[in-house]
């Protein structure tokens, strides 16, 4: 611990002062009595006798003695940094594991971030005030690391937190990033999310091993036999070294709840599932309760019931056994399949497909249409588009949410024209600017595709089963759910503001077309922006932070790291102790010489 | 500084007037006094016969001689005759230190003295001195001018430094009858007595040297560290008074006063030294007699 430390420069200044104080104080010594004689004649022969004109000699032999008393004791005090630094000094890695399970509590109360921290920094601190310090973490929260002074370093470790999202790394400098390779290398972690650590680091680990137990996954299901009818699935894994019994609860609105007892073994993981059909449509909470759990984070997972449980969506079309498939396949549809022939419009559908027709009258019911033909209340038909090339879609709109169109092929498409009133927006482009598919959002929603999943490999998209989910859920204004992880997430919604499930809210940044939001803790979040709104699940979901005591340090100590705690440094005399001591020793030669009359 | 009174006790002026100057060798005063001189004339001394001449008072014939040889021899008597005293009395400011001052204790001296040779017929003049004569007082006579032998020595200040040569240069230079010198003072003169003195020498005045101290001069209490003030000069030396220094201090103060009486036994003149809280009566009345100034 240095925390007094000067540099070179500063220190020789510190001693100069001290040095213009002594002078000045012995030169402040209070005015000498004055004593008359009648004559100095006799003081005179005196004087040359006894030489005591050698007083001025005595008086700077004094003022060097004090002078090197104070230089001696200011060195010692602010310790001046003999090794310099701009450029010749040394050079110091530090990186910050900042993963998720660095958030755990030690048996001590404090998490191992904050151990790390506190290691951190006395590693810092050990350093000279020259030294040029890296700073880096394992989740990039510091983008653009570069070297620094120690203190800089010092004020930006207190800057940095725990941070998800993303796959924890050692960011190491280029070697020839201003002479990186010479310098020394120190990774804090407590070596769970840690898998590579460079072999000339030195590890400082804050592992410490705790009970936890957190839930993995987490998710509602309809049943297929009855989509009324939802499940939750829930699955807990035990990350500590004995087997726990836990506490599950499962919280929806109005105070609905289910509890469960379950006992896990060391390392293992429990599936569980229970029926959510009476509970109300909204979010759901799941929270874990074991004694002695060490991480907060896995402890809470959230999940959206849908509002409306089943959708009935009408399918008309002369055969379209991939769309009628897909649609089958959504597991709350409960699909009825009829001709254009047989269609007439009916209240009890919730969403109308239409495959390759278009009635006259548009339906009262939101509506999905593939290659609808000519109709009046669509958009004009000026002819065909052969092998359109998809340009561009609008990837922000929730229709697309989750969904690439980067493969798509369309061999044959209706040349159509947009309207420019009546709240048509073109979803899909071709090149040219030829719109290959639109939406109406004004009044009753509709979605229609210029083209037929025959004439395109549409419906053999590994996402089309996505697609119409999001369709449907757009259609019959079901909010827009998206499951995220924690840490920094991208929302497609332009000056959006992120509110937490208590009501406060989150810091966005604005992006072109977006926000960006980092999520810290588990939760329900509702993005709001002027367009539309978004439910967010923010869950940790992921066993490699609930087992946080899976520790990768010791197969690294056998592989010839440095052992996990640095040994203790030799004993050596510490120079500016005794230097101290060395001002201690002037002092008592000035005491003496003072007494001896040798000195003022 | 309170001044000493230089008036002095009646009992005590009444001792002082049994006392008289007294010179080793004959005298050369002009009129008639008590002291031996070297001229022959009136007096109760016989020294010598010569043959009589005209105009020779005839009253000193011997009768006796004319008889046998039928000579007239004329009988010379030594003639008595009156002591020029000079007093010079330093008045320069390293005098007035001290408690009772230097200078007090010179003044009283140089009156007793004054007195003693104005009642015995002395013709005593008064010097004051510094750095040059500041003051002469003329040769005066008789009892009658003992008072104004006292406001004189009232009046004089101390001022100026110290140089003996200067002003024995300065009233030796004039036609000075050769008489006894009595200089009272502290000596402390930076060009050096020795050629002062000189002067004195040449015109072989009898010379008895008062040297006047005081106890704060000759054992100064200065104290740990002081800045030395010269009272003549003024120049002020920055001065650590360790033990050792004071005691350098007294030896050397004691080798100076050795050395100026030292000075004045080699050449045959009396010297006294004293200090400022010595008692002025047994001094005048026993140690002057014993230092032979006296009778």
């Amino acid at each position: 611990m240095n925390p007094l430390a000067l540099s070179a420069t500063a220190a020789t200044v510190a001693a100069l002062l001290g040095v213009a104080l002594v002078f000045l104080l012995y030169l402040l010594k209070p005015p000498l009595r004055r004593f008359l004689v009648p004559s100095s004649l006799i003081w005179e022969r005196v004087l040359k006798q006894t030489h005591a004109g050698k007083d001025r000699l005595r008086w700077w032999l004094s003022v060097l003695l004090a002078a090197l008393i104070a230089v001696a004791i200011v060195v010692a005090v602010v310790r001046p940094e003999l090794i310099p630094t701009a450029t010749g000094g040394t050079k110091l890695l530090l990186v910050m594991d900042n993963s998720p399970t660095m958030a755990t509590r030690a048996t001590d109360g404090a998490t191992r971030w904050d151990h790390g921290v506190a290691r951190a920094r006395e590693v810092l601190q050990a350093q000279s005030a020259g030294t040029r310090v890296w700073l880096a973490d394992t989740m990039r929260q510091i983008a653009t690391p570069g070297f620094e002074d120690r203190d800089s370093a010092i004020e930006r470790l207190a800057t940095l937190h725990v941070a998800h999202g993303g796959t924890p790394r050692v960011p190491l400098p280029p070697a020839g990033d201003g002479g990186a390779g010479e310098a020394q290398i120190v990774v804090v972690s407590d070596g769970v999310q840690i898998t590579e650590v460079p072999r000339a680091a030195r590890i400082e680990s804050v592992f410490e091993p705790v009970q936890n137990a957190g839930i993995t996954a987490f998710e509602l299901r309809p049943l297929p036999a009855n989509p009324r009818r939802v499940q939750a699935f829930v699955e807990i894994t035990n990350g500590g070294g004995s087997t726990k019994e836990v506490a599950l609860a499962l919280t929806g609105l109005g105070g609905r709840s289910v509890a469960r007892r379950l006992e896990i073994p060391a390392n293992d993981s429990r599936a569980e599932l229970l029926d959510v059909s009476d509970f109300d449509g909204g979010p759901i909470r799941a929270s874990l309760v074991m004694a002695g759990d060490g991480l907060a984070d896995d402890d809470n997972a959230y999940a959206w019931l849908p509002l409306r449980r089943v959708i009935r969506v009408g399918l008309v079309s002369e055969g379209s056994p991939w769309l009628e498939k897909a649609l089958r396949a959504q597991p709350r549809v409960i699909l009825d399949v009829t001709t254009p022939a047989r269609y007439a419009d009916r209240r009890d559908v919730d969403v109308w497909v239409f495959d390759r027709h278009a009635p006259r009258m548009p339906p009262a019911a939101p509506s999905l249409l593939f290659y609808p033909g000519k109709a009046g209340w669509l958009p004009a038909q000026t002819g065909e588009l052969e092998n359109p090339l998809v340009a561009g879609w609008d990837a922000g709109h929730p229709l697309l949410e989750s969904i690439s169109l980067k493969d798509l092929i369309v061999e044959r498409a209706q040349r159509t024209v947009a309207r420019k009133e009546g709240g048509d927006a073109v979803l899909i482009a071709a090149a040219g600017g030829q719109p290959l598919a639109w939406v109406h959002e004004q009044g009753t929603r509709r979605v229609s595709f210029g083209f037929s999943l025959e004439h395109s490999n549409f419906a053999l998209h590994a996402a089309f089963p996505q697609f119409l989910n999001n369709a449907l859920n757009w259609m019959v204004s079901e909010p827009i759910l998206v499951k995220a992880g924690l840490g920094t997430m991208e929302l497609p919604l332009a000056d959006a503001h992120v509110i937490a499930a208590d009501g406060s809210e989150l810091a966005a940044n604005a992006i072109p077309g977006g926000s960006l939001v980092e999520i810290r803790e588990p939760g329900f979040y509702t993005a709001v922006s002027a367009q539309q709104r978004l439910r967010i699940a923010a869950n940790v979901l992921d066993r490699g932070t609930t087992q946080i005591n899976k520790s990768s340090f010791e197969p690294m100590v056998v592989q010839g790291h440095a052992p996990v705690r640095s040994p203790p440094p030799p004993l050596r005399p510490d120079p500016w102790l005794l230097l101290l001591l060395a001002a201690l020793g002037l002092l008592a030669f000035e005491w003496w010489s003072w007494n001896r009359r040798v000195t003022l | 500084m309170t001044q000493e009174s230089l008036l002095f006790s009646e009992e005590f002026l009444r001792q002082l007037e049994h006392l008289s100057m007294l010179t080793r060798g004959p005298v050369a005063g002009h009129l008639r006094g008590h002291h031996r001189s070297r001229r022959t004339g009136v007096g109760m001394i016989f020294t010598d016969y010569r043959p009589y001449s005209v105009g020779d008072d005839t009253r000193n014939l011997d009768w006796g001689t004319f008889l046998r040889l039928d000579r007239l021899i004329l009988r010379l008597f030594e003639e008595e005759a009156d002591l020029p005293v000079y007093i010079f009395l330093d008045v320069s400011r390293s005098m007035d230190f001290g408690s009772p001052s230097k200078f007090d204790v010179a003044r009283r001296f140089a009156a007793a003295l004054s007195y003693i040779g104005l009642i015995n017929h002395d013709r005593v003049s008064i010097v004051a001195f510094a750095d040059g004569v500041v003051e002469e007082m003329p040769a005066r006579r008789g009892k009658n001018q003992v008072w104004r032998s006292l406001h004189f020595l009232e009046r004089v200040k101390p001022q100026g430094g110290t140089s003996l040569q200067s002003a024995f240069r300065a009233f030796f230079g004039g036609k000075r009858t050769r008489g006894l010198v009595v200089v009272i003072s502290d000596f402390l003169d930076r060009e050096g007595y020795e050629q002062s003195f000189q002067v004195i020498r040449q015109f072989r005045h009898d010379v008895f040297a008062l040297h006047i101290t005081s106890p704060e001069e000759a054992d100064p209490a200065a104290g740990e560290e002081v800045l030395l003030v010269d009272s003549e000069v003024g120049g002020a030396t920055q001065l650590r008074v360790t033990p050792e220094v004071a005691r350098a201090y007294r030896e050397t103060f004691q080798a100076y006063c050795a050395e100026i009486e030292s000075f004045c036994r080699t050449h045959g003149w009396g010297y006294l030294r004293t200090l400022t809280n010595a008692p002025f009566e047994e001094l005048m009345l026993k140690a002057m007699r014993e230092q032979g100034l006296l009778r």
